[in-house]
């Protein structure tokens, strides 16, 4: 068997340092630009609620949502509101009996067009990162979910 | 003239009656600001609910902790994780008076509001000048304080020291609507 040459054994050095650098960079974007929006996008939501079942888990039990918390899901109900308070696009979304509590849905800056196509009573479900429940319900980072975009 | 002073009667009534007794805003913003010489850090939170009671001028305010929006993702890491541990302290809350407050006066009044203040753990007794704007049955809130880190047992390492001011900025601004519940 040959034995390596001193130039072969700088070029697996260098393949080697190459691969080491390559993963470090790798690791470090993940780590330092995890684009929240992005990962609604590109995300399989982990849990699919019809309002109804949101709200009335909400009203059994305050943490009974930390299994998903910080997680996408995606919420099925009625447009309730639509507004642009404090320069952001929210979507409110109700359940049939328009009960107190409602799902704030704060959503991406490119949903405009899809957001303008909608009108208050419409039956829509919203993907976005569960984040927890004051009075209400909130998602952040959201995005009209349809068979296109997952 | 009887009819017409029934009728005005009945609309004073009406009216009196369509007055609410609480307000709520469910989208109002805080954001706070850190500046020092080597970074500055902006986040803000635009889902604080809260609600008066007209009558006697009592206030709540409540925030989900990790829905505070960031300009990078690894200050909201810190934040979260690191300082304000939200897993453990999720809300923040804040219950008071307004002082001397006029629920019926139109146009614009300052006011101090008074109460306690709620954070980490920790609680603060706290009184923030205020501006209430009143116009159409709406009313919006809104302020600046300063308040220091250092009273809400918040641990920052010594290497990270520099980029966190020791005085943070907050801002804030509500938007109630009548509400019923």
């Amino acid at each position: 068997m040959k034995k390596p040459t001193k130039l072969n054994k700088r070029s697996i050095v260098l393949v080697q340092l190459i691969l080491v650098t390559s993963i470090i960079v790798i690791l470090g974007l993940n780590i330092f630009n995890c684009n929240p929006n992005k990962m609604v996008l590109d995300t399989k939501p982990v849990k699919y609620f019809k309002i109804e079942k949101l709200i009335d888990e909400l009203s059994f039990e305050e943490n009974a949502f930390s299994d998903f918390k910080e997680n996408v899901v995606a919420v099925e109900g009625f447009v309730e509101d639509i507004n642009s308070l404090n320069n952001r696009q929210t979507v409110i979304l109700r359940d049939k009996e328009n009960r107190n509590t409602s799902v704030i849905c704060d959503m991406q800056k490119d949903q405009t067009v899809l957001i303008d196509s909608l009108e208050l009573g419409d039956q829509v479900t919203i993907k976005g990162i569960f984040k927890g429940a004051l009075k209400d319900i909130i998602l952040l980072n959201c995005i009209i979910f349809n068979q296109t975009n997952q | 003239m009887t009819k017409f002073l029934l009728a005005l009667f009945l609309i004073i009534n009406f009216s009196y009656a369509q007055e609410p007794k609480k307000v709520i805003a469910r989208q109002g913003q805080v954001s706070f600001f850190s500046y020092t010489s080597v970074e500055n850090i902006k986040a803000e939170n635009n889902q604080v609910l809260s609600i008066i009671n007209l009558e006697d001028g009592s206030i709540a305010i409540s925030m989900l902790m990790n829905t505070f929006v960031f300009e990078k993702a690894l200050m909201k890491e810190h934040f979260n994780e690191s300082y304000i541990e939200s897993d453990i302290y999720p809300k923040a809350t804040f219950e008071g008076n307004i002082l001397g407050f006029d629920a019926a006066l139109e146009g614009e009044q300052t006011k101090i509001i008074k109460g306690i203040f709620s954070m980490h753990g920790v609680t603060k007794e706290l009184e923030i000048k205020t501006k209430i704007e009143k116009s159409q049955g709406k009313y919006i809130l809104s302020g600046t304080f300063e308040t220091l880190v250092k009273y809400y047992n918040i641990n920052i390492p010594p290497l990270l020291a520099g980029n966190i001011a020791k005085s943070i900025s907050i801002n804030f601004r509500f938007e109630y609507q009548p509400y019923e519940n």
